[in-house]
């Protein structure tokens, strides 16, 4: 039983920081780790294995392996520091080992022997090189012959789009480094520092001699040396020329062997593994000297080729209690989960393979003979759930129980599965129901407290499950609360009855729970309320909402200024020009709903009622999908999506009020360039019309384009040519408006 | 005797138009990551008398967790490459213009450029045109196009791209790239999938789009298919394409048994070409028999009114070339008009 966040788990994370941005980014997009499946690795199988976590369409941060020249900069650094004692500072070691080039490092050795007088500027109050210490020596003279052998075994792949830097010198002349580090290996005594020219002669080998000289070296000497990371990656190169040889079943055995004794190299041997028919497999399996080599080819067949049947099978068969199958049953059920997801593109087997597995899996568990029983009880009692068997489901929980041990991860796993198999076996979300899953619910969506296993999948399929029961009894406050439901906003009876409910004082612990998930907030839906009023001309009711909502927010969709000025009518809207164009003053939405009030008022009391109702109209026209002022309705109700994407909400595009004030605008014109405007402005609530009736709410006219009428002729076009072509509007219109100018010539 | 006398004027004319019209040039795509002819390609070139090759340099791809497009596996050329007169085929993967922000693409055009040049520096090479080989969409179009035109700002060569035949059929949606000509992919047209279709020609299907390619509005070279692949069929889903295989040796094997003559089955889960197969899965081997590649030539002829310039083979690789006999070129070359 492993815990995730140990220390080693942890310093992985800070390496992975450090060396590159991959593994980070890849949460941060549309990239698919997993971690929305249910069945957490995490609280079940070492966190040296997190690279082969199944994820739906690779392996985590695979194909992307970049770190080929920063894998062992830290245990480099790290074993150099517990070699040279407290006399060699972290930061010096760092410094020499990652970054000093190859002839700072030699003028660094030239003084630490006394050879030089003066150390290179970089390195002045270097503290390991002042006290010409025997090991400091050693390591400055190691080093040296260390970085010459860079320039064939590091890709320096820092810029991707550098061609140079990729190509390797094919004509380097190894023969004099070579004869150093021979002399160097051969002289040492310290069993560290021997170990050290022995990997660095063995890759020199692998790259610049033959690749049977590589094996020679390796096999000769390998006894001689611990088992530790250098021995393995010492190896990895021996396996690589095995496999330049074109011997599979040695280069994929000491791959595996790389594989189970280096955490690091995981990925490395992953790369590499390739039987390449079934003999070499065979014959790789009969090298093995015991069934945990066995098992351990296994998993890598089982891991790296998908097929976890045949490997639990083989691996239990060898060893019930072999950690070695906690991967690969994490892996099995996980990508039984993907199967079940709808969106999924990715095929993870017929119902005839995965009820082979499932049986399999059970049958395990109630063997019980493995390392962590109740991990197997789990995976089977979750598969019942899958099918809809609660019952058994819960049968296999309650023997799970029995055998949980006290690590976090499996006790918090067995709580969520408790606690859907719980929720998917009530028929009604009732009190009962409510009360019993109170207290798990409550700590499952408490975003305080940390947890080690995966929720995300979880919080979600509850969340919908219990919004569709609720749904379903008519309680759709809960509902909503739980499943954001666009089409909900339709109504104002229902955002009334939800307001209720969130003001509610004296809430029950549960209701409590459910307004929390509520995903927006009541300034939401008074902002949304306010801008429906708008749409209805109710600037009053309004403007005490957008009030009552400013009051309550903070900095959001509520205090945005209007890019352009709301009051302009362009003969051809453009946004982009009202927005560029200087602005003496900048609406808010609730300055702006102020402002129409006035001019409605001004209208009734008949001042200056042309103006006022052409620039009302103007308003009206603006705070639409056609104006210049769009943020006006841009509100979080109005970012409301359903769960298929799809925007239930239509945007505003009514041109009603718009229609009713240029109209008035028109009964008062007195002279005919005011009335030819009028006219004009009518004909373009007239277009939006046809478009909001024709195109906009129109599923099936993408694409239709042909089907439609090539010219349309709006009344108040008729009404401009046929009684104001002697304005001076006209003339504008037709400058300005292409549309309109072929219309006069029709 | 007259009579006889313009017959003859006639047939003497005849024959000098034949004599006249030149042997349409032949190319192939080169499209592994280090170049190196065997005995066997080289014969073949030198055989056809080919010139030129359309070189893949390397890939662009935008993956999920990068911040940029990055190349894939630049090539790396040796020097038996100076040959030949060399086309540059860079090929990008569509979601590279899905993600790519407006602000970015010259940088990319630049990055991709420069790339460019150094890989002919590293042979002393000078190439005079490059070709984009994407499966742009609709909703990718306009990135891509604008790839293309800030590239032709920069550099001094002929651009032109490969061309899909959904690319030809829905031109209106996927548009026309702003290139000076295009190659026509004849091949990969059908599903990827377990059925009796050949996913890489298959006639019924190349005529759903055969109708459109006369009036595509940009000159046409013409790609046709060498290659042959299997798919890793489990319960009648792909789960693996076989590349550069030989299927010769599923017929000897005794982990699998012959369903038809291009279908194969595992009797035990194993490890074949590489390659790790559970029990029952298929294989099925698509290649492209020489006729036809005669056949496509008819189709070509019959819907291209004699528009097509250059004819590449795809891929040079003698896995590919050895399952043909040697005169297939000329003969394919020959009945194109």
């Amino acid at each position: 039983m492993k815990r995730i966040f140990t220390k080693k788990y942890v310093l992985a994370l800070i390496s992975s920081i450090t060396v590159g941005t991959g593994i980070i980014l890849a949460c941060a997009g549309d990239w698919d780790d997993g971690s929305r499946l249910n069945f957490s690795p995490e609280a079940f199988v070492d966190s040296s294995y997190s690279p082969f976590y199944y994820a739906s369409f690779s392996f985590y941060s695979f194909g992307y392996d970049n770190q080929h020249d920063t894998r062992f900069n830290k245990s480099n650094v790290n074993d150099w520091a517990a070699y040279l004692g407290s006399g060699a500072p972290y930061t010096e070691l760092e410094y020499l080992l990652l970054k000093a080039t190859e002839g700072s490092i030699d003028s660094a050795a030239g003084y630490a022997a006394g050879k030089l007088k003066t150390l290179p500027s970089s390195m002045q109050s270097f503290q390991l090189l002042k006290k010409g210490e025997k090991k400091a020596i050693a390591f400055l003279t190691y080093l040296s012959l260390a970085k010459q052998s860079e320039v064939f075994s590091v890709n320096n792949l820092e810029y991707e789009w550098d061609y140079e830097s990729k190509k390797k010198n094919p004509y380097y002349n190894a023969k004099p480094l070579n004869n150093k580090l021979q002399q160097q290996y051969t002289q040492a005594k310290d069993p560290f520092l021997k170990q050290r020219y022995w990997f660095q002669l063995e890759r020199s080998y692998f790259f610049n001699d033959s690749a049977q000289k590589a094996i020679s070296f390796f096999e000769s000497n390998e006894k001689a040396f611990p088992k530790n990371e250098l021995y393995y990656r010492t190896m990895a190169y021996a396996a690589g020329a095995y496999y330049k040889l074109k011997n599979y079943t040695k280069a994929n055995y000491y791959y595996s062997k790389v594989y189970d004794g280096a955490n690091a190299l995981k990925t490395v041997a992953h790369y590499s593994f390739h039987p390449q028919e079934e003999n070499d497999w065979k014959a790789t399996l009969a090298l093995c000297a015991n069934n945990d080599e066995k098992a351990t080819l296994w998993q890598m067949l089982g891991v790296f080729y998908g097929d976890q049947y045949r490997a639990i099978q083989e691996i239990y068969a060898l060893n019930p209690r072999s950690e070695k199958l906690d991967l690969l049953l994490t892996r099995a059920i996980n990508e039984i989960e993907e199967s079940l997801n709808p969106n999924s593109y990715k095929y993870e087997g017929s119902d005839t393979s995965k009820n082979a597995l499932t049986a399999l899996i059970n049958r395990i568990a109630q063997a019980g003979n493995t390392n962590q029983p109740a991990m197997w009880h789990m995976a089977t009692g979750y598969l019942y759930m899958a099918k809809g068997n609660y019952q058994q489901a819960a049968a296999c929980y309650a023997q799970a129980e029995k055998k949980l041990p006290k690590e976090q991860g499996e006790k918090e796993q067995l709580r969520v599965f408790k606690l859907i198999n719980t929720v998917s076996v009530a028929p009604k979300a009732d009190a009962k129901l409510e009360k019993t899953i109170l207290p798990d619910l409550g700590w499952l969506l408490d975003e305080h407290i940390n947890k080690e296993v995966r929720t995300q999948g979880a919080i979600n399929w509850i969340k919908r499950t219990l919004a569709h029961k609720y749904s379903n009894q008519h309680e759709s406050i809960k509902a909503v609360c739980f499943e954001n439901d666009c089409a909900y906003y339709s109504d104002n009876k229902n955002i009334e009855a939800l307001k209720s409910f969130l003001n509610k004082p004296n809430k029950s612990p549960y209701e409590v729970l459910v307004a929390k998930q509520y995903p927006l907030k009541m300034e939401d839906l008074l902002e949304y309320q306010a801008i429906q009023a708008t749409y209805a001309n109710k600037l009053e009711e309004a403007i005490s909402k957008m009030e009552e909502a400013v009051s309550k927010a903070g900095p959001g969709t509520v205090s945005v200024e209007m890019p352009g000025n709301p009051f302009n009518g362009r003969l051809q809207d453009c946004h982009d020009c009202d927005h560029e164009a200087p602005q003496k003053i900048k609406y808010t939405k609730l300055s702006l709903l102020k402002k129409m009030k006035d001019m409605e008022d001004k209208i009734k009391t008949g001042t200056d009622v042309y103006t006022n109702a052409m620039l009302l109209a103007n308003a009206f026209y603006n705070v639409t999908w056609y104006g210049n002022a769009r943020a006006f309705y841009d509100c979080n109700v109005y970012q409301c999506y359903s769960s298929e994407g799809t925007r239930v909400l239509t945007i505003p595009g009514s041109m009603e009020p718009a229609n009713k004030y240029y109209s008035l605008a028109l009964s008062v014109a007195k002279t005919d360039e005011q009335k030819a405007k009028c006219h004009f402005m009518l004909a373009k609530c007239e277009r939006n019309e046809y478009y909001e009736g024709k195109v906009v709410n129109n599923k099936d006219s993408l694409y239709t384009s042909d089907n439609r009428p090539d010219f349309l002729a709006w009344n108040g076009f008729k009404a401009l040519k046929q009684q104001y072509s002697n304005t001076q509007f006209y003339k504008e219109a037709i400058r300005e408006c292409g549309y309109f100018k072929t219309y006069t010539r029709k | 005797m007259k009579k006889y006398r313009s017959l003859l004027v006639f047939v003497l004319l005849l024959a000098a138009c034949q004599q006249q019209k030149p042997d349409r040039p032949i190319s192939f795509y080169y499209w592994k990551t280090q170049f190196g002819l065997n005995g066997y390609e080289q014969d073949v070139l030198r055989e056809h008398a080919v010139d030129t090759l359309y070189v893949r340099y390397f890939d662009i791809d935008f993956k999920p967790e990068a911040t940029q497009p990055e190349p894939v596996s630049p090539i790396q050329l040796d020097s038996s490459i100076k040959r030949y007169n060399v086309v540059p085929v860079i090929f990008i993967k569509n979601r590279t213009f899905e993600r790519l922000q407006p602000a970015d693409i010259n940088t990319l055009v630049v990055n991709v450029s420069r790339l460019v040049h150094q890989i002919n520096q590293s042979q002393q090479l000078t190439t005079r045109e490059i070709q984009f080989d994407c499966d742009w969409t609709e909703s990718t179009r306009d990135n891509f196009f604008e790839f293309i035109r800030r590239y032709r700002d920069i550099a001094v060569c002929k651009i032109s791209a490969t061309i899909r035949l959904h690319q030809v059929k829905y031109k209106e949606r996927t548009g026309i790239p702003p290139v000076n000509s295009g190659v026509l992919m004849y091949y990969n047209m059908g599903a990827i999938n377990g059925d009796n279709n050949n996913s890489i020609y298959e006639k019924a299907i190349a005529n759903r789009y055969n109708a459109y390619i006369r009036s595509y509005p940009l000159p046409l070279d013409v790609a046709l298919p060498l290659f042959s692949w299997g798919l890793q069929l489990r319960n009648g889903r792909v789960v693996e394409l076989l590349n550069k295989t030989n299927f010769t040796q599923f017929n000897n094997d005794s982990n699998f048994t012959i369903l038809t003559n291009n279908r194969y089955q595992a009797k035990h889960a194993c490890f074949k070409a590489g390659y790790y197969f559970q029990q029952g899965d298929e294989i099925k081997a698509e290649h492209v028999p020489a006729e036809d590649l005669l056949e496509i030539t008819k189709q070509i002829n019959q819907h291209t009114n004699r528009r097509i310039g250059k004819l590449i083979f795809y891929d040079l690789d003698s896995t590919n070339l050895i399952q043909y006999e040697k005169d297939i070129y000329k003969k394919v070359r020959s009945s194109l008009n």
